[in-house]
């Protein structure tokens, strides 16, 4: 009796059974390894994060204290971009506690008079530390606000005296195959690079970040030390920093040359520029309100414009985004 | 014939009656976990991203699934397979169903202007036909047409909450 085929298999298909075989195991077995994976993230002791208190003091700088709702400590720390640790955003959380972040040391150099090796005792200690809550605006279209520690970059930058040709920072961040599983992910050229230009780097609101939630900064939120910069896109605030530069020229960014037609060097916060893919001109902010809380309109220099608009006179934030 | 060998030869042509009413509630599962830590607030920090992703994840894993049913039925002599089809196939029809009411209800907030201007601007982005050959293994299985078109649609539009990369 002959089999009833409903539709006709093309001879390629069939001829690719054993393809299809072969596949069929690998996917079952890393199936497999997937739950016990998740088993195992899930009943091992629980998130190791050497945090420990730290002093701060309300910030004095302007713009430095948004009134919006701070987000739980639990949203901060379990929804993260950190692709050195994998692109979910549940990676770091589950992957940071890799991270060896003592001994920690940042290299000051370049386009500088003293060029400088810090050690991480050694930034906690050059100024005082101030709380200050920013809103964090992740180019993704969510957003969330972070009381964060730390100090004006500009006090690091004035310590190694910029020569005057000096036009842009460079930052460069951890890149350790052991540590990190995330390096396996091509998309970026690793280790991760970001860069502002001088006056950006110099401007009050730039924070250098060895803190937050009156702690110091948890692996995944780029433990010991990281960039803030509230008024552009959460990707230019580069974590677990290693070496600062000085330059001439404008540096190479990690994401703009992965993808230059969507994310520029300067990257500023603009509901008025879309990303080729997606709206900019709302964002979710997280930590509040839950399913049904609406979208927010996303302000021009995630809201700080008043104090950070005059960087930008005269430019076209169209063609410099 | 021996009595085992005709319950073999039986359970290649019909299932017993139990496998469908199994499968069918397998296939519930997701949905009521979704359900579940919706109402137990479980769906971590941007929970409607949450929804979207996973239920769109069990719409391409589906999709992948149907289309592999006919050729794995063959390939392992066991015609009873396809009976399945039609089932898998509604079921993924319902995950895309909760995947756009998540979308426009708790993304967009039901904002008919703005779910327009998005799916303008995802059908504008890049090819993401190599995101459907990474997820979807291998195009030469898919033999409808409109299937491949579709799950080709159905990563480029879920690509808009994945890396920013893609």
């Amino acid at each position: 009796m002959a089999t009833p085929r409903l539709i006709v298999t093309p001879e390629s298909v069939w001829l690719q059974r054993r393809q299809l075989l072969k596949l069929a195991g690998i996917s079952a077995a890393s199936g497999v390894g997937l739950g016990a994976g998740a088993v195992w993230a899930q009943t091992r002791s629980p998130q190791v994060q050497p945090v420990v208190p730290m002093a701060s003091t309300p910030s004095q700088v302007r713009g430095a204290r948004a009134t919006d709702k701070v987000a739980p400590w639990k949203d901060a720390t379990t929804y993260n971009n950190f692709y050195e640790f994998g692109t979910d955003k549940s990676d770091p959380y589950n992957e940071a506690h890799r991270l060896i972040t003592s001994p920690w040391q940042v290299r000051v150099e370049g386009l500088v008079n003293k060029p400088t090796t810090f050690d991480i005792d050694d930034l906690r200690r050059l100024t005082p530390i101030e709380e200050r809550i920013y809103r964090l605006r992740c180019v993704e279209g969510w957003s969330m606000v972070i009381p964060w520690l730390g100090y004006s970059l500009s006090n690091l930058i004035a310590k190694v005296q910029p020569q005057g040709s000096a036009k842009y920072v460079a930052f460069q961040t951890l890149a350790d195959r052991e540590t990190m599983p995330g390096l396996r992910y091509g998309g970026l050229d690793w280790p991760y690079s970001e860069g502002l230009r001088l006056d950006e780097a110099m401007h009050p609101l730039t924070l250098l970040t060895l803190g937050m939630y009156g702690k110091t900064l948890p692996n995944q939120s780029g433990a010991p030390v990281r960039l803030v910069v509230p008024w552009k896109y959460g990707f230019k605030s580069a974590k677990s920093i290693v070496t600062i530069r000085l330059t001439e020229k404008q540096p190479k960014t990690a994401w703009n040359e992965a993808a230059p037609h969507e994310y520029g060097f300067y990257s500023n916060v603009n509901p008025a520029v879309n990303h080729p893919r997606w709206s900019q001109a709302t964002e979710r902010r997280l930590g509040e309100g839950g399913l049904f809380a609406k979208r927010l309109e996303t302000q021009l220099f995630n809201g700080y414009a008043d104090e950070v608009g005059q960087l930008y006179a005269g430019m076209d934030l169209r063609r410099n985004f | 014939m021996t009595e085992s060998l005709r319950r073999r030869a039986g359970w290649r042509i019909r299932f017993p009656r139990w496998v469908k009413p199994t499968i069918f509630t397998a296939c519930l599962l997701p949905f009521a976990y979704l359900l579940w830590a919706a109402f137990a607030n479980q769906l971590g920090a941007n929970p409607a991203e949450t929804l979207i992703r996973s239920t769109g994840d069990w719409v391409l894993r589906g999709l992948c699934l149907v289309l592999l049913l006919t050729p794995l039925s063959n390939w392992i002599q066991t015609p009873a397979l396809v009976s399945l089809r039609r089932m898998l196939g509604l079921f993924v029809y319902f995950y895309v169903t909760l995947h756009l009411i998540s979308y426009a209800l708790f993304d967009m907030g039901l904002d008919l202007v703005a779910i327009v201007a998005d799916g303008l601007m995802s059908s504008n982005a890049r090819s993401s036909r190599w995101v459907c050959w990474r997820l979807c293994c291998s195009q030469r299985w898919l033999s409808h047409r409109l299937t491949q078109w579709f799950a080709r649609w159905a990563v480029s539009g879920g690509s808009s909450y994945t890396a920013p990369s893609m």
